[in-house]
């Protein structure tokens, strides 16, 4: 039987389409980048080679480091809470009644939503001419806020923004990971004698430990990169107070029309990224007991 | 060292439905403690209903259960006294053997300490020869080992009464009749009660002290594994009993001159002079049913008999079974091994009267049973 003769080639001809699409959409703009933050590039026209000038620039920038605690304390503040309304969410509506099916579409709602859209929304909701904040402030007999205008407010409002739409990507990715729990097995702890919160931390915290490391990764990096939030809601203001990274790409890449120095930023951000999810997966697994994560 | 540990175990008209489904009715049973009971059944018949609403994973629409001589019907599985070990084994798959043989003795607030949980879980693992394993994870042992592990988790705690939900099912052939023997020696040294849960009527025979036979939700039978086979009550419990199936035949009894016939279809049977109190039977429909060992070649005596041509015989080893063709039904029997059977052969057939059993075709109940009439 000359049939099933597997050559090296024929392998490669199986990866080609996922290699085509990974070195199209990943490698190329990755290199891309890295090729343009080492020259000048003015209203994207590519200048001379200009060395580690661009990241000199943007690292000694004086609102360089602002972005960098913007980012670092938005990103934090909203995925501590977006993860635990997504896993208290997921546990709460871990059932298969009619209310809990229609309560996990109510909370899917707001990822479904554009994020473009969604932050309009919410942009109107705090506004202070029609919104619904001062509306909700004069039917409580309180002095509204005044939401975007005030530091403090408009980090919290840009929080609120990512756990309004982002609790649902984690609901959905925790709820998931507890389908994937045998029920024999919550059976057997109970007949074992285990309470609920034993069950909790003995059993269900510890088998959701690749669910949760994903859903924190997702998470993060998607906070660490959300341009939309700051670019709709607060445009970074006031006084830079929501001034993230990607917001500042997006303004010296194409509001200031340098390109270069705007991918240097971009590498920089990359850098941070990969630095975040390293040191995430460096504490899962300083805390993990006999699994492959 | 023998001292009775078990507990005993009273179901008292307990019933579970799912909508218009009834899952388990009405069911009554008392298991005496340190007694080993099987609850056999197909499928959906109400045995591992029976098994979960004794567990508390379930409770029951009506009904109340002791175990010993508390009313546990309401209490939680962790207050009920009992152990269980599921089919798939329900190991916890991040925790080493040893962390699982230990998850029972912290559970409950048992106060033991550090060095008293190790010991304990060291004497369990030696009782049952995993002592070895204990630092290993669940996924690194053999079925075998797993399965002993989830006995070992259920023994830990010492409790009165052991759940098994078939846990044999995932073994293969040999490990399985090893395992049964290793358990039926562990319940005569524990002599806690053990409530059983298979579909293999075999396990259950050569396993329990009794056995309760369910079909439909419903108990059929409750008694010793020799009582139910030979004496069952009705069809379901004689067919599903045993390796093969019964020969069932339907027809009717008739009396044709001084002697009773059992017609069926296109095959008279001349019934012999001991069955003569047969004839209460007549105008009724019934099948008359016999196993493949009662099914002799050649005369005998006390014995229905009947010609036949041998259409098909298969080898097991220990015997041989055949299928012959006797006017327009098949027969099977059972024939020695040495036995020579030559395929399109006509024999002559005895239906050994002390084998025979007698059915209401309507109802399956039974109305002789292995030549007796069914009390």
């Amino acid at each position: 039987m000359m049939d099933g003769q597997r050559t090296p080639f024929q392998a490669y001809r199986y990866l080609l389409p996922a290699l085509v699409l990974e070195v199209g959409f990943v490698f190329a703009p990755l290199a891309l980048s890295l090729y343009y933050s080492v020259h000048r590039v003015r209203y994207y026209q590519l200048g001379d080679f200009n060395g580690l000038q661009n990241y000199i620039d943007i690292l000694s920038h004086r609102l360089f480091l602002n972005s960098f605690l913007v980012t670092c304390s938005f990103s934090l503040m909203a995925l501590t809470l977006t993860f635990a309304t997504g896993f208290g969410l997921a546990l709460f509506l871990n059932r298969d009644t009619a209310g809990s099916i229609l309560l996990r579409t109510v909370v899917l709602l707001p990822y479904v939503i554009a994020m473009l859209v969604g932050s309009m929304l919410l942009k109107w909701i705090f506004s202070t001419d029609a919104g619904l904040v001062p509306l909700a402030a004069a039917w409580f007999d309180v002095a509204s806020p005044t939401v975007l205008a005030d530091p403090e407010y408009a980090m919290a409002a840009m929080v609120a923004n990512g756990i309004w739409r982002d609790s649902a990507f984690a609901m959905v990715m925790l709820l998931a990971g507890l389908r994937s729990i045998p029920p024999n097995l919550i059976q057997a702890a109970r007949i074992d004698g285990a309470g609920s919160y034993m069950i909790f931390r003995r059993i269900i915290l510890p088998l959701l430990r690749p669910a949760i490391l994903i859903t924190l990764i997702r998470l993060l990096l998607h906070f660490a990169n959300v341009l939309t939030f700051p670019l709709i809601l607060t445009g970074g203001g006031p006084n830079n107070a929501t001034d993230t990274l990607a917001l500042r790409i997006f303004r010296i890449g194409f509001e200031d029309f340098d390109l270069g120095k705007a991918n240097a930023m971009a590498i920089v951000l990359c850098l941070f990224n990969i630095a975040a999810v390293v040191l995430l997966l460096a504490v899962f697994r300083k805390t993990r007991g006999g699994q492959s994560l | 060292m023998i001292q009775d540990s078990g507990a005993s175990i009273a179901f008292r008209g307990i019933g579970k439905r799912y909508g218009e489904t009834v899952a388990l009715a009405d069911l009554d049973l008392t298991i005496q403690p340190g007694e080993f009971v099987s609850l056999l059944g197909p499928s959906g018949s109400g045995k591992t209903t029976t098994l979960n609403i004794l567990a508390g994973l379930i409770s029951a629409d009506n009904g109340s259960i002791m175990i010993g001589d508390t009313d546990v019907t309401h209490l939680s599985p962790d207050r009920r006294g009992i152990a269980m070990v599921f089919q798939n084994y329900a190991l916890y798959p991040h925790m080493t053997i040893a962390e699982n043989l230990a998850f029972p003795l912290q559970a409950r607030g048992h106060d033991l300490s550090k060095q008293a949980i190790a010991a304990k879980v060291k004497d369990v693992a030696e009782t049952l020869g995993i002592g070895h394993l204990l630092a290993r994870y669940p996924k690194e042992i053999s079925g075998g080992q797993q399965q002993r592990v989830a006995l070992g988790r259920a023994m830990v705690r010492d409790p009165k009464v052991f759940l098994l939900d078939e846990p044999l099912s995932n073994l293969d052939a040999r490990l399985r009749l090893k395992m049964r023997r290793d358990l039926k020696a562990l319940h005569q040294r524990l002599r806690s009660t053990i409530v059983y849960v298979t579909h293999d009527q075999s396990e259950a025979m050569s396993l329990s002290d009794r056995i309760a036979i369910y079909q439909g939700g419903r108990l059929q039978q409750f008694g010793a594994p020799a009582d139910i086979y030979r004496k069952p009550v009705n069809a379901f419990v004689a067919n599903f009993m045993g390796e093969r199936e019964m020969n069932n035949l339907s027809g009717t009894v008739v009396q044709v001159g001084d002697g009773l016939v059992f017609r069926s279809d296109g095959l008279n049977l001349a019934l012999p002079a001991p069955l003569n109190d047969w004839a209460r039977f007549q105008g009724r429909a019934v099948t008359l049913g016999i196993r493949p060992q009662g099914v002799k070649i050649g005369e005998r005596t006390d014995a229905v008999q009947c010609e036949a041509v041998l259409r098909q015989v298969e080898h097991a080893g220990t015997e041989q079974f055949y299928y012959a063709q006797a006017g327009g039904i098949e027969l099977s029997g059972a024939a020695a091994a040495d036995a020579v059977l030559a395929i399109e052969d006509r024999v002559r057939l005895s239906l050994l009267t002390r084998e025979l059993y007698l059915f209401d075709t309507a109802s399956g109940a039974a109305l002789v049973q292995g030549g007796d009439l069914a009390a």
